[in-house]
């Protein structure tokens, strides 16, 4: 009994401090803040039912992979909204970037600015945007991210640059991406 | 606008509530709860199928024999296509169209290659001239909306013997019948040499890959222990076996990289 009291003590703790970060990269990667959370709560009720095995690694990196995962299996049945044609207050909801406090946590970067990279990181393919989101929002290296996806280091250093430099002529962007030369 | 100004673009906003633990582990509770309900429905009509069976004194038309998730630690039996079998034609197409969905693709001369098949699940690998994959629908379960998971597509050369990656395995913890397992699923090209790939479990089951061509294939469903997953330290064990059942390679997936737990897809 104390060991399943100390697991989800455990469990607890975590769900409490790294469950934003997830539901950040979920919504990234779905663009749906609803669909995020479902996500990363799919992902987390099934990391509790493996905690023991779990908790022994990196339960960070275990459930970010389940994230990812997953998203790339719903992706059938509940697509990414392509091209979000909502207004600013739609997305901002969407992708729930508050508006309120946002300038002045954020100072070097304006709201606009955030939505319109999302917005144009919405019309990256789902594959380009797993990609983008695990190298500049995960930080990943390219290696991390093609042992995260299950493909070919190749794979991701052409997926990276197609999408750079879709981001680069991104219309929402009004061509002000310039990205890393490849 | 740069990478560093992406990354900063891309931030975490501050603003993000944390998801309710207790609603999770409910949730969880509920996972299991749930998988358990919906197995034992499906044991219930299997046993109604079962029982129009025997009363009609023949085997229900178009139906696979009923064969359910091995509850021991033994080795389930493989079974290859039969005439009662998948319906290959429209597996193919789904194939085709799960790689649509991912945004992937295979020339339009792809086709079926090789097949395992169980009542549990079909595993195919289909190819065209130059690259294959392998769908899957073992990860398929009572109550949930995934019905087939399909592998990044790859070129046809046979791996090297030394090739670790080549036989990594997709996991996932499925429901069935009540009862929780531990999902594996692989295929694959038989390096040079290689007539069979076997693998070996946590908790001790071992599989032999059903080789179909120059193609080999794997699933297997190793059950979980009690209420709640216990730790293990075991790892996969890959042997490679040569003509006459010799061992010509032997290595442990590296959990993780070549055990892609919680993957639906292939590894």
């Amino acid at each position: 009994m104390q060991r399943s009291e100390s697991r989800d003590e455990d469990f607890t703790a975590f769900v409490l401090a790294r469950s934003p970060r997830l539901v950040h990269l979920a919504r990234m990667l779905c663009g749906d803040a609803g669909l995020a959370e479902d996500l990363v709560q799919t992902a987390l009720e099934k990391a509790y039912l493996r905690w023991d095995r779990i908790e022994l690694g990196d339960p960070f990196a275990y459930v970010r992979q389940a994230v990812v995962n997953q998203h790339l299996s719903w992706i059938r049945r509940r697509p990414w909204r392509e091209r979000p044609s909502g207004s600013t207050s739609e997305l901002d909801e969407q992708f729930g970037l508050s508006l309120r406090g946002r300038t002045a946590a954020d100072p070097s970067t304006g709201v606009e600015r955030r939505l319109a990279i999302t917005e144009a990181l919405a019309t990256l393919t789902r594959r380009e945007r797993a990609v983008v989101v695990l190298r500049y929002v995960e930080d990943l290296t390219e290696v991390q991210t093609a042992a995260a996806l299950g493909v070919a280091l190749g794979t991701v250093k052409s997926v990276n640059s197609r999408a750079l430099q879709k981001l680069r002529v991104a219309p929402e962007l009004n061509g002000s991406y310039v990205g890393e030369q490849s | 606008m740069n990478g560093d100004e992406l990354r900063e673009a891309l931030r975490p906003p501050d603003d993000i509530e944390s998801l309710d633990p207790a609603r999770v582990i409910a949730g969880a509770h509920r996972r299991r709860k749930r998988g358990t309900a919906a197995g034992g429905a499906a044991v219930a009509a299997v046993l109604a199928v079962v029982a129009v069976g025997v009363i009609a004194d023949s085997r229900p038309s178009g139906s696979p024999a009923v064969e359910r998730p091995t509850p021991s630690i033994s080795t389930p039996k493989a079974t290859r296509t039969t005439p009662q079998g998948p319906n290959v034609p429209a597996l193919v197409a789904q194939c085709k169209a799960e790689l649509r969905a991912h945004d992937l693709a295979l020339g339009p001369t792809a086709a079926k290659q090789a097949i395992l098949s169980t009542a549990d699940g079909t595993l195919m690998v289909v190819a065209d001239g130059k690259n294959w994959t392998a769908c899957d629908t073992g990860y398929r379960q009572v109550g949930h909306p995934v019905e087939m998971s399909v592998r990044n597509p790859g070129p046809i050369r046979r791996p090297a013997i030394t090739n670790a990656d080549a036989f990594a395995v997709a996991n996932n913890l499925v429901t069935k019948a009540g009862k929780s397992f531990d999902y594996y699923w692989a295929a694959g090209l038989l390096p040079s040499g290689v007539t069979t790939v076997s693998y070996s479990f946590p908790g001790g089951s071992t599989v032999d890959a059903v080789v179909e061509g120059k193609y080999w294939l794997m699933h297997h469903w190793v059950p979980m222990a009690g209420a709640e997953s216990t730790a293990s330290s075991e790892r996969v064990e890959v042997r490679l076996l040569g003509p006459g059942g010799a061992v010509l390679k032997k290595f442990k997936l590296q959990p993780g990289l070549q055990t892609c737990e919680q993957i639906s897809h292939g590894c």
